[in-house]
């Protein structure tokens, strides 16, 4: 876990609760939370104001699809991983092999995840992305 | 006679346009009327027939369809089944199937009914064509029942042929058009019952004695006493004619027979009828076979003939009787001679039921059974006669009063047709039939009749049995009907001859006349009838006016002692035609004797009026008579001779004269004899004819019904067809029909929408067609299949825009008989169904996504809680009451249908949790404001984290505490102020709960607004204010 050790994380998600919980999650893993932000307009700024070193992100944030914000994400080589309650199909197939955990999620798995995520990061954007567990 | 046993019978017959008379016969009968109803048709056994449902619906009596056995009851009415004979026995209807193709049903049906029923009967004949039913109708009426026939007004009959035949026959009492039948037969019904039922009960005095009266009026007017008939037959046929002119009593009656001529002649008419007419007094008959028959046939060989005649022959009986009298004894000889049976008759119909020869079996009751086996073949039912009977008759029309009689007849037999004639037209007939005889030919009448009139033309055989001949070597003043009126051209009347070759130039003439007045002798002119045509001068000495009325015949005025040797002379030069002479002839003129020279010599043109030249030359001087007898008694031998020479003359003249009229009556009788010839071949002709017509006539009769029926069932068909049509239509199902070619036959309107198809391309290929599917090459090749395999095919196709999806069936299209004749493409617009299955998906996907997060959302908030709780017992409550909170929220909004939810119902539904009587607690206070789902359920959940608090450190924790609730609308924005008061002394808290911190939060990032906490001493104070749109979030529910 040498690698979170005071990342920022972008943490896009609408419902309230969940986003408590996950920045709680993060920032026991040593990261710092961006947001939570509940719209794709307010990730968007939320991005333009400041570079994260990860995201998290939900699919449906309050009706629109999170699909931009990965966009724009994935232009910037930034990493991200995608909690969702829908499955993997839902997911345009440029993003489908990003990290992906479906809710309800074991805490333990999603560190895990970020870790890796960003230790890949790490390594270089052309490094591998690996599947969710 | 129990009158319960002999209720009225009543038998019906129609054919082609029968049902249509049934409808209007049975709609007004009423239902009580005691009578039976049988119907007959003319339906062939592969037909089914409606009929019985069809006057089921016209009235209320039962209707059956006749099975066999079945008994006769009153008021119902009985159908018989197609293709069969039925008849009656014992009150019983009998059924047997029809085979021959020429059967009679309603004959048969009939005379059964008249036999079994007696004159407890009526028989009707409707609409129909042909002539079955006309023999039927005449036994009804010979056994005393009421006859009624189908008459015309403006509505029917619509094939008169049947209803027209009886009539004409003479055998029906009524006719009358249908809508007039129905309540004669109510009345007589009615009056049926009367007087059966009182027949008993009625003193037989009084009938008798107004038969009397009735006796005697017959016998004034048409000359026959019927004292002697049948009482019972009598009466009956009487009764018949009272029903017919409805006149009830008898009495009437009589005075109606006293008034109306024609009564007493129909009343005639009725009492001859008689029982049946084959072998019709059969001791006449037998005297015939016995006695006359045979001498017919004597010294005739095989290439002679046997001619008879029979006038007034009407349906044939008498004719085919005396054929089976004849063919009996051909069968004797060893070569008979040909014989010729002419029956002939006026009315046309009797003669076509004749020429059928078919027999009801009543009708041949009377006939030996030797006789019926030999020459008749059918069944029990009905018979016609066989071919080497109806070979020997030729039917046709003809009238004895009109018509030319035939000629060299052996036998003429006319029975029961004289009596109808009056007796000057029997005046006519009777020596009519006398010249047409053969010497020594035959005349057989009947019972009734008589030549006593005629005692010069024919003899007496047998008086009592009605057989007579013919006296020869009498002239009948025959009076040939039609030839008296057109003249010949008769000879002019004499006299009226002008100059005939008489000419001379006028000169000569003047000089010619002047020698012939001076110097020639005196001379006449005659013709050859001894007119004189021409006087020259001084004629006087030899003629003298006859005594009486002039006249100009030379004989006449010629003078004593010329006439007879003029007479002879004239009569030589006549016949010779060349000039004669006589000399010293002695006249006597003014008492002397003068000799006179005669000479005669034809004039002028030989041929035509041929004239004679008679010249008187005197010869010496006249003398005195003294002297002149010695020359007399020289002249008398002389003169003796000349008169035995005249008579000689005379007798051969006379001579000539009879051989020349004998001549020219035999050539006029050969003349005579073709043309008789020449009328036997046309009738024979016309006989063959009439046969043809017949089996047209009963085609054509076929051909109506089963065009009736083709008609209905393309009625049908065409209704059928309709409805199918429709039914494609209502179902706005796309259909193609293809047949075996997989060419298109037809198509529904929606089958447009898939294929660019239009009326006109009935007849191409489906593939030809542009579709608007997107796999063309894949429905080609399903068509294929399912037509070979005969299998069905059904698939989801895709319309090529994507705008539509159907579900396509291809079937194969069967026929009756199970091969596959062609296939049926249909296609169902599915698209719904298309767009409901995604848009179930869809939502399935949905509802997995948000149970998903709401699991995560109860998993945060366990941990959460369970982070905060100091105990099992507080994370419980704590867990539990936030649970159920969410709960309620969500169950307010799903009851609002997920639309907006007031915030007055948010803090109610909260509240209630809290406390039984939220109103004791809590003040609410402030307008009614919707708001979308998610933020309902957002503020639900923050009401119930205060409210929740409240409960733990503030006014709820204490009974006596409250909390006020305000909120209002200020420039775009919701203040609500939450007011607890009366609570426990409040202090701010040392750490945040889980509770306030979702407060916060929720507040912040769901409904986009501020919270602040005021921890006042008497109580806590909460202001919350949020933006206030009524905009939605687009995707709610997410909770």
């Amino acid at each position: 876990m040498g690698g979170l050790a005071g990342r920022s994380i972008l943490v896009v998600e609408d419902e309230m609760l969940l986003a408590m919980d996950i920045e709680e999650l993060v920032r026991a893993a040593g990261c710092t939370v961006i947001g939570p932000v509940g719209t794709v307009s307010d990730a968007m700024r939320k991005l333009r104001e400041v570079r994260p070193d990860g995201a998290i992100l939900d699919v449906n944030i309050s009706g629109e699809m999170v699909f931009p914000i990965a966009d724009a994400l994935h232009e910037a080589g930034i990493p991200f991983m995608i909690v969702t309650g829908y499955t993997r199909e839902h997911v345009p197939e440029r993003h489908r092999e990003r990290p992906f955990l479906q809710k309800p999620y074991k805490a333990a798995v999603l560190v895990a995840m970020l870790g890796e995520m960003l230790g890949n990061a790490q390594r270089g954007p052309n490094s591998s992305h690996t599947k969710s567990a | 006679m129990p009158a319960e046993n002999q209720f009225l019978i009543a038998g019906v017959g129609a054919s082609a346009g029968g049902v249509e008379a049934f409808e209007r016969l049975f709609r007004p009968m009423p239902t009580d009327t005691g009578m039976a109803f049988v119907l007959m048709t003319h339906l062939a056994r592969q037909h089914e027939s409606a009929l019985p449902e069809i006057i089921g619906r016209c009235t209320k009596m039962p209707v059956l369809s006749a099975s066999d056995g079945i008994k006769v009851e009153p008021n119902h009415v009985y159908v018989c089944p197609p293709g069969q004979l039925m008849t009656l026995e014992q009150g019983q209807l009998r059924l047997r199937p029809s085979i021959a193709a020429d059967a009679k049903p309603i004959d048969v049906f009939l005379s059964s009914l008249a036999k079994d029923r007696g004159a407890a009967t009526v028989g009707i004949l409707l609409s129909g064509s042909g002539n079955d039913g006309t023999l039927g109708i005449k036994a009804i009426k010979e056994q005393g029942g009421l006859t009624l026939a189908q008459g015309s007004n403006g509505k029917g009959p619509m094939q008169s042929g049947m209803p027209d035949s009886a009539i004409a026959a003479g055998v029906v009492d009524l006719a009358l058009p249908v809508d007039e039948m129905t309540a004669r037969l109510a009345d007589f019904a009615r009056r049926f019952a009367d007087v059966e039922g009182s027949r008993i009960a009625e003193d037989g005095e009084p009938e008798s004695a107004g038969h009397h009266a009735i006796y005697r009026l017959l016998l004034n007017q048409v000359g026959h006493d019927f004292s002697g008939y049948k009482e019972n037959t009598f009466s009956r046929r009487v009764r018949r004619r009272m029903e017919v002119r409805q006149i009830v009593r008898l009495p009437q009656y009589i005075e109606c027979l006293r008034n109306d001529s024609e009564e007493v002649k129909l009343l005639f008419r009725d009492l001859l009828i008689g029982v049946t007419n084959f072998f019709r007094d059969p001791e006449a008959f037998a005297t015939l076979e016995k006695d006359v028959i045979p001498r017919l046939f004597e010294g005739k060989g095989a290439s002679d003939s046997v001619r008879v005649w029979v006038p007034g022959c009407a349906t044939g009986e008498e004719a085919y009787s005396l054929a089976i009298l004849l063919r009996e004894h051909m069968d004797t000889l060893n070569s008979a001679p040909k014989v010729q049976l002419f029956a002939t008759d006026i009315d046309e119909q009797s003669l076509a039921v004749a020429r059928a020869g078919r027999y009801p079996a009543p009708f041949l009751d009377d006939i030996t059974s030797r006789r019926l086996k030999r020459f008749f073949s059918g069944d029990e039912l009905s018979l016609v006669v066989n071919k080497d009977i109806r070979d020997l008759c030729i039917f046709s029309t003809h009238s004895v009063i009109r018509d030319p009689p035939f000629s060299r007849m052996d036998l003429i037999s006319c029975r029961n047709l004289l009596i109808y004639l009056g007796a000057d037209l029997q005046e006519r007939v009777i020596p009519a039939f006398h010249f047409a005889l053969r010497p020594g030919g035959y005349l057989f009448l009947g019972m009734s009749e008589n030549v006593s009139r005629h005692g010069d033309l024919f003899s007496p055989v047998d008086k009592k049995q009605r057989v007579f001949q013919r006296r020869d070597h009498v002239v009948a003043p025959l009076q040939l009907p039609l030839m008296a009126q057109h003249g010949r051209h008769s000879l002019p009347p004499s006299g009226m001859r002008q100059q005939h070759g008489v000419m001379a130039a006028d000169l000569r003439r003047a000089v010619d006349a002047r020698v012939a007045e001076r110097f020639t002798p005196a001379h006449v002119v005659v013709n050859r009838d001894g007119d004189i045509l021409h006087y020259s001068p001084r004629t006087g000495k030899y003629l003298e006016p006859a005594a009486g009325l002039p006249n100009r015949q030379l004989m006449a005025m010629a003078r004593r002692g010329l006439r007879l040797d003029l007479r002879a002379i004239l009569n030589e030069v006549m016949e010779t035609r060349q000039p004669a002479m006589r000399q010293h002839i002695a006249v006597e003129i003014d008492d002397r004797i003068q000799l006179v020279d005669l000479a005669v010599e034809p004039i002028g043109d030989h041929d035509a009026d041929p004239l004679f030249l008679v010249v008187f030359a005197d010869v010496g001087s006249p003398y005195v008579p003294s002297e002149h007898e010695a020359r007399e008694r020289n002249s008398d031998n002389r003169d003796v001779e000349r008169l035995e020479q005249d008579l000689r003359n005379t007798r051969e003249r006379l001579q000539s004269t009879v051989e020349e009229y004998e001549t020219a009556v035999e050539e006029m009788k050969s003349s005579n004899e073709e043309l008789q010839s020449m009328n036997e071949e046309l009738q024979s002709s016309n006989e063959e004819l009439e046969t043809s017509k017949e089996e047209l006539q009963s085609i054509n009769e076929e051909l109506h019904t089963v065009n009736s029926e083709l008609k209905s069932k393309v009625d049908e068909a065409d209704r059928a067809h309709s409805d199918l049509r429709n039914l494609f239509d209502a179902t706005g199902v796309a259909t193609v029909f293809l047949d075996e070619n997989l060419i298109i036959r037809s198509f529904t309107a929606p089958a447009a929408e898939i294929f660019n198809v239009i009326s006109i391309d009935r007849g191409r290929p489906l593939t030809d067609i542009v579709s608007r599917l997107d796999d063309k090459g894949d429905l080609k090749r399903d068509i294929r299949t399912v037509f070979e395999r005969g299998q069905t095919i059904e698939r989801r196709v895709q319309r090529a825009d994507g705008s539509a999806y159907y579900l396509m069936r291809v079937l194969p299209y069967r026929a009756s008989a199970g091969a596959t004749e062609g296939v049926l493409v249909t296609f169902v617009d599915v698209t719904g169904v298309v767009e409901a299955e995604a848009h179930l998906r869809t939502l399935v996907e949905e509802l997995n996504h948000r149970v998903r997060n709401m699991l995560t959302v109860v998993g945060v908030i366990a941990t959460q809680t369970l982070a905060k709780s100091a105990s099992p017992k507080d994370f419980r409550k704590a867990f539990l009451g936030r649970i159920e909170a969410m709960a309620k929220s969500y169950g307010l909004v799903a009851s609002e249908q997920w639309g907006d939810v007031s915030l007055d119902a948010i803090l109610m539904t909260e509240m209630q949790s809290y406390s039984g009587a939220p109103k004791e607690r809590f003040a609410i206070k402030g307008p009614s404001l919707p708001f979308d789902p998610k933020r309902a359920l957002t503020l639900g959940l923050v009401f119930h984290e205060l409210a929740a608090n409240a409960a733990k450190y503030g006014a709820l924790s204490k009974a006596k505490g409250r909390i006020a609730v305000t909120w209002a609308v200020k420039k775009g924005r919701v203040v609500v102020d939450w007011r607890e008061s009366d609570g426990p002394k409040v202090r701010p808290p040392q750490r945040r709960g889980f509770g306030t911190e979702l407060i916060e939060r929720q507040i912040k990032s769901a409904l986009d607004g501020e919270v602040r906490f005021d921890y006042r001493p008497g109580g806590l104070a909460v202001r919350i204010s949020i933006p206030y749109e009524k905009s939605y979030a687009p995707d709610p529910g997410k909770g």
